[in-house]
């Protein structure tokens, strides 16, 4: 079937709006679609990397039967299957597959492609009768949880609100019922779902922390499945927990519509392990609306983290619809945030970030209720945010490496800029009279 | 506070000079197996040419937060509703 698909376009007021780091449900909506069709173009490479290996005939086989299921779930629930479909682990998981190069090893894991589909299925309510395969002895259904066993294979039987798993060669099974979020159950681990929305805390999807799973050359520690880590759980969902309500309403009662904005776009926090010199915290672009962290000290710092990760995942799926910077771009440049030259794409998405922060601890500064004193150190830290902020507008426009759409895009961020030194007083920089770019050199 | 970088693609930039993404957004499962619209399998052979260019990842480190919150210490306690957690 052949149509004339056209590329994803993006209207100049959503532009617009996304520009100034403030994302409304409109736009949210059209990341969402660019989101969806990025999953749907890695689907197709699944189907395309299984011919393109000549997979075994019973592997072929398989993945057929899988994928009628996603049909089938979609068709039920479209709207839930796109979202399950979505989940940012599955985007590593397809990441992962297709960077196997060896047919036996691609082939082996497609296996992994059931749970997918079965993890679909469930939030649709699609029933199903499907033997899936565990690998290390979890069977990994992302975003609803892990079954946990010895076995190779296991069955798996769901209605529209129930899933039972059986253990191959074992007569009795464990019976799971829909939202399939309570724990006790033998061998299951669901992920928890934190509180006031529809994400969860991921600490256990093998795929969670990027296409490698922890311990498999990945760069993230996500410090999970050890025996202490397991012992350390049930104390850090309720720290998690806890610190997450604080921080939502701390958004909330600051700035409303970035709450709302964080609430959309945040579908997983992934716990990191506390380590000297690791992230503080993660976005992966394989795998928008995913947050990978480490636990934060307070509520203030978890909110500054999720509005500063998130538009890492906006402008992730924004720069797959629409390039922001020209192709063969090299040189380097130096930055308010850190000591060494980035290039210009990393410049781009530290200036979103630092201009969303700046307009975060502006809007904390006005909270209401807020002490002097704290109205005061928010101010401070929303001068120091719009201060590095500056110089990095004038790096990213005296680049020439921006096509025209990325400097639509940065006119967008230094109007924001602009918008708020006139709100607060802080020395704005007018268009034309940006301080000194600091070009490093082409590397 | 925090930083960014760039994980694993090689180059900045490399990637953009890539194949525009189609919009699929009402595509359904069953049509996309059979589909072969050029732009989509433009796109397939781009993933599949470069996977590794679709895993850049940002990461920030925490000690410019630290830096940050000890010259402008924000009491924790102002959370509304909550004590520090």
């Amino acid at each position: 079937m052949q149509l004339l698909t056209p590329a994803f376009g993006v209207p100049p007021h959503v532009f617009a709006s996304l520009s100034a780091t403030r994302a409304t449900p409109d736009d949210i909506r059209l990341l969402r679609a660019g989101l969806h069709s990025r999953r749907l173009v890695l689907l197709k490479s699944l189907l395309a990397q299984a011919d393109r290996h000549a997979v075994p005939q019973w592997a072929r086989q398989r993945l057929a039967r899988h994928w009628r299921l996603l049909e089938r779930a979609e068709a039920r629930d479209p709207a839930a299957a796109r979202d399950a479909l979505d989940y940012p682990a599955v985007g590593n998981w397809l990441l992962h597959a297709l960077s196997l190069t060896d047919r036996d090893a691609f082939a082996d894991f497609l296996a992994g492609f059931g749970a997918v589909a079965a993890a679909v299925a469930l939030r649709t309510g699609t029933g199903f009768r499907l033997t899936l395969e565990p690998r290390e002895g979890r069977l990994t259904l992302p975003g609803v949880g892990v079954y946990e066993t010895r076995s190779a294979r296991v069955r798996a039987v769901a209605g529209p609100r129930s899933l039972r798993l059986t253990p191959e060669h074992r007569r009795a099974g464990t019976l799971l019922r829909a939202p399939y979020s309570g724990a006790g159950a033998a061998g299951w681990r669901p992920l928890r779902r934190l509180p006031g929305g529809s994400a969860v805390l991921d600490d256990l999807d093998p795929h969670r922390a990027g296409p490698l799973p922890p311990g498999d050359g990945a760069a993230w520690d996500t410090g999970a499945g050890t025996p202490e880590a397991r012992a350390r759980d049930a104390l850090g969902d309720r720290v998690w927990r806890s610190r997450w309500s604080a921080a939502l309403t701390l958004l909330q009662s600051a700035d409303p519509e970035r709450a709302a904005e964080v609430s959309a776009l945040v579908r997983a926090v992934v716990p990191m392990a506390r380590r000297p010199g690791a992230p503080g915290s993660a976005t992966l672009r394989s795998a928008p609306g995913g947050l990978l962290a480490k636990l934060p000290c307070s509520a203030w710092e978890l909110a500054v983290v999720l509005v500063h990760e998130a538009q890492h995942s906006k402008l992730a799926v924004l720069t797959d619809l629409v390039p922001l910077v020209a192709p063969g771009s090299t040189a380097v440049h130096r930055v308010a945030w850190r000591p060494d030259p980035r290039p210009l794409d990393a410049v781009l998405h530290g200036t979103y970030a630092h201009l969303a922060l700046a307009d975060l601890w502006q809007r904390l500064s006005e909270r209401r209720g807020a002490t002097p004193s704290a109205r005061a150190a928010a101010r401070a830290r929303s001068a120091d945010y719009h201060g590095q902020v500056a110089p990095a507008l004038a790096a990213l426009r005296a680049s020439g490496e921006l096509t025209p759409a990325g400097a639509s895009f940065t006119e967008g961020m230094r109007r924001q800029h602009a918008r708020l030194a006139r709100r607060s007083g802080y020395s704005g920089y007018p268009q034309g009279s940006y301080p000194q770019a600091s070009h490093v050199a082409a590397s | 506070m925090p930083k960014q970088g760039r994980g694993t693609s090689p180059r900045a930039g490399e990637r953009r000079a890539g194949v525009p993404l189609p919009d699929l957004s009402g595509v359904h499962l069953h049509e996309l197996r059979a589909l072969d619209d050029p732009a989509l399998l433009d796109a397939v052979a781009e993933v599949l040419r470069r996977p590794q260019e679709f895993t850049e990842k940002w990461c920030a480190t925490d000690t410019d937060t630290a830096g940050n919150s000890s010259r402008h210490p924000v009491p924790a306690t102002q959370a509304p509703g909550r004590t520090a957690v």
